[in-house]
């Protein structure tokens, strides 16, 4: 085996389990991948070297004694830094927060452990999860593997450009207007937004409390439900927690699409907010391999784009004022320009238009709920291009994309790498289900990962070494094509 | 040069906004404002039964 860093999460389960592989070499592969590579993309802002070290042997400890906890166990993932961790450092990318150092572990953390997951580290975020890639913060942003001049977007940025780049199997990530689903997409890795009240928030640092998601981000749709195997779960300690019973994440070995209705949101991403040629190009294929593989597909109509980022707007931007409304009057400073300006503009959102915004929201449940009757799954692209420029914060801003809408409904919504441009950037396709059908929307988009080539190519690095399977480096396939 | 309407409104909520942001956080307040504009134009008084506000999540929470 040349470089572990590559398996995936089932692959490298199967082998741990059968004593084939082992936790504390796995780790200590990864540990020096990050040493040797991270430099590039500031996807970590601390590594925890000794506690991964000590989590590994543990694992390997249990496992050789017989005792496998699952398809986690002995698994190295990483955190994204606004994940509460007991007794260490939990920054949310911020000054403001450089010495918080939590007491308890967040919920999904303590449920990652117990399933036996060791922690490489913690991830770059945009601050709080809403500033953007600044340059003003004590770290700086993470970068985009398939090319590091490139914005590898956010705000699970750190996360998705270490999934991508085999710096970690997996990493959790956090989703308020899209920050699993878009760095997904610009890393050309798989993200899920899970529904609303499906994994705990408990102990992540907020945003906005009736949008935020926390999920997880894999390479895979596969790997993403083995890890929703153990996030998903009633958390009595987060309010919006809920409770569906279980839910079966088994991958269902290519028999996902055969008579799944697919509802295409084509205004979106053609009238809406036109996404460019190639993305275009590259739904169009999926939709084909989604008809070789027995759905049905057919357009749909949701309200307006423009519709879902007012809600998004008017919701977000007062949830997150009054979370930060002490920090940004009593210690301006110690923010980020670009999140202090963004969180400021809330405190100007009057109370009758946010309480007016949520009724407004209730119709639009009401109306995506009805369109989901007739069909199983809603599909659109992530993002309207590839990654763009690093600092150009101001235009991507102002773009519109299509993951905001899925906050708004609560609904599953999943990121899967869709091809790549003739350039050899990655593109992206979204997957939305009805409330906590999160399993088949997984299943869907494993199908559409297993009927395609993309998960065999890995982003080049300065220096790396050969990958393992599939192929790191070496020419990326031209545009689109299954 | 007088402050606008947004940097007083934004300053009248104790925030302290430096001359070099004003720009960008002008264009955020006009962007929420408009918005909510929007918003007024789309929902009209009893156009919907009374008193059935509810938080819009698509699930229903444990009793």
């Amino acid at each position: 085996m040349s470089n572990p860093c590559f398996l995936t999460i089932a692959e490298a389960s199967r082998l741990i389990r059968a004593r084939r592989l082992s936790p504390v070499e796995l780790t200590n592969a990864y540990l020096d991948r990050i040493a040797a590579l991270d430099g590039q993309l500031n996807s970590y802002i601390l590594v925890l070297r000794e506690q991964a070290l000590a989590g590994a042997r543990e694992a390997e400890a249990e496992i050789m004694a017989g005792r496998w906890k699952g398809p986690l166990h002995g698994i190295p993932i990483a955190l994204k830094d606004i994940y509460e961790t007991a007794g260490i450092p939990t920054t949310g990318h911020s000054a403001l927060f450089r010495d918080h150092v939590p007491a308890e572990d967040a919920t999904t953390v303590r449920l990652l452990r117990e399933a036996g997951v060791v922690v490489l580290g913690k991830t770059a975020t945009w601050e709080f999860a809403i500033g953007g890639p600044s340059f003003d913060l004590p770290w700086p942003p993470a970068r985009n593997p398939w090319d590091t001049a490139l914005d590898p977007a956010g705000s699970s940025s750190g996360s998705g450009a270490a999934v991508a780049a085999g710096l970690c199997m997996g990493a959790m990530g956090s989703d308020t207007g899209g920050s699993i689903r878009s760095p997904s997409a610009w890393n050309g890795i798989a993200g899920l937004k899970p529904t609303y009240g499906l994994v705990s928030r408990r102990g992540v640092l907020p945003l906005s409390f009736t949008l935020d998601h926390a999920g997880p981000m894999c390479w895979t749709s596969e790997d993403c439900a083995l890890m929703m195997q153990t996030l998903a779960a009633y958390d009595p300690l987060d309010p919006g927690s809920a409770d569906p019973g279980p839910i079966d994440f088994t991958m269902a070995s290519g028999k996902a699409l055969a008579g799944l209705r697919v509802g295409v949101v084509r205004h979106f991403f053609e009238k809406d907010a036109p996404a460019e040629p190639e993305v275009c190009a590259a739904l169009e294929n999926a939709l084909t391999v989604m008809r070789e593989g027995g759905a049905t597909v057919r357009d749909v109509t949701l309200a307006p784009l423009d519709l879902y980022y007012d809600l998004c707007g008017l919701i977000m931007s007062p949830e997150a004022y009054a979370i930060h409304e002490r920090g940004l009057t009593e210690t301006p400073e110690l923010y980020g320009a670009l999140a202090r300006q963004r969180i400021s503009a809330g405190a100007l959102i009057k109370g009758s238009d946010y309480v007016n915004a949520l009724r407004l929201r209730a119709k639009l449940v009401a109306q995506a709920a009805e369109v989901m009757r007739e069909v199983d799954v809603l599909v659109t692209p992530t993002r309207h291009g590839p990654p763009e420029p690093l600092g150009q914060f101001d235009t991507i801003l102002g773009r519109r994309f299509y993951t905001r809408p899925f906050n708004v409904l609560g609904l599953p919504a999943l990121s899967v790498c869709s091809g790549f441009t003739g350039a050899g950037l990655p593109l992206s396709l979204q997957i939305a289900g009805r409330p906590f059908e999160d399993a088949l929307v997984l299943r869907v988009g494993d199908a559409f990962e297993k009927a395609t080539s993309y998960r065999a190519i890995r982003p080049a690095l300065k220096g790396a070494a050969p990958a393992f399977a599939g192929g790191e480096a070496g020419p990326v396939p031209a545009t689109v094509g299954s | 040069m007088p402050d606008t309407d947004i940097v007083q409104r934004l300053r009248q909520a104790g925030l302290r906004i430096a001359d070099e942001e004003l720009t960008r956080m002008e264009d955020l307040a006009r962007s929420h404002d408009a918005a909510a504009l929007r918003l007024r134009a789309s929902l009209k008084f009893g156009d919907e039964p009374s008193n059935v506000f509810r938080l819009p999540m698509p699930q229903e929470r444990r009793s």
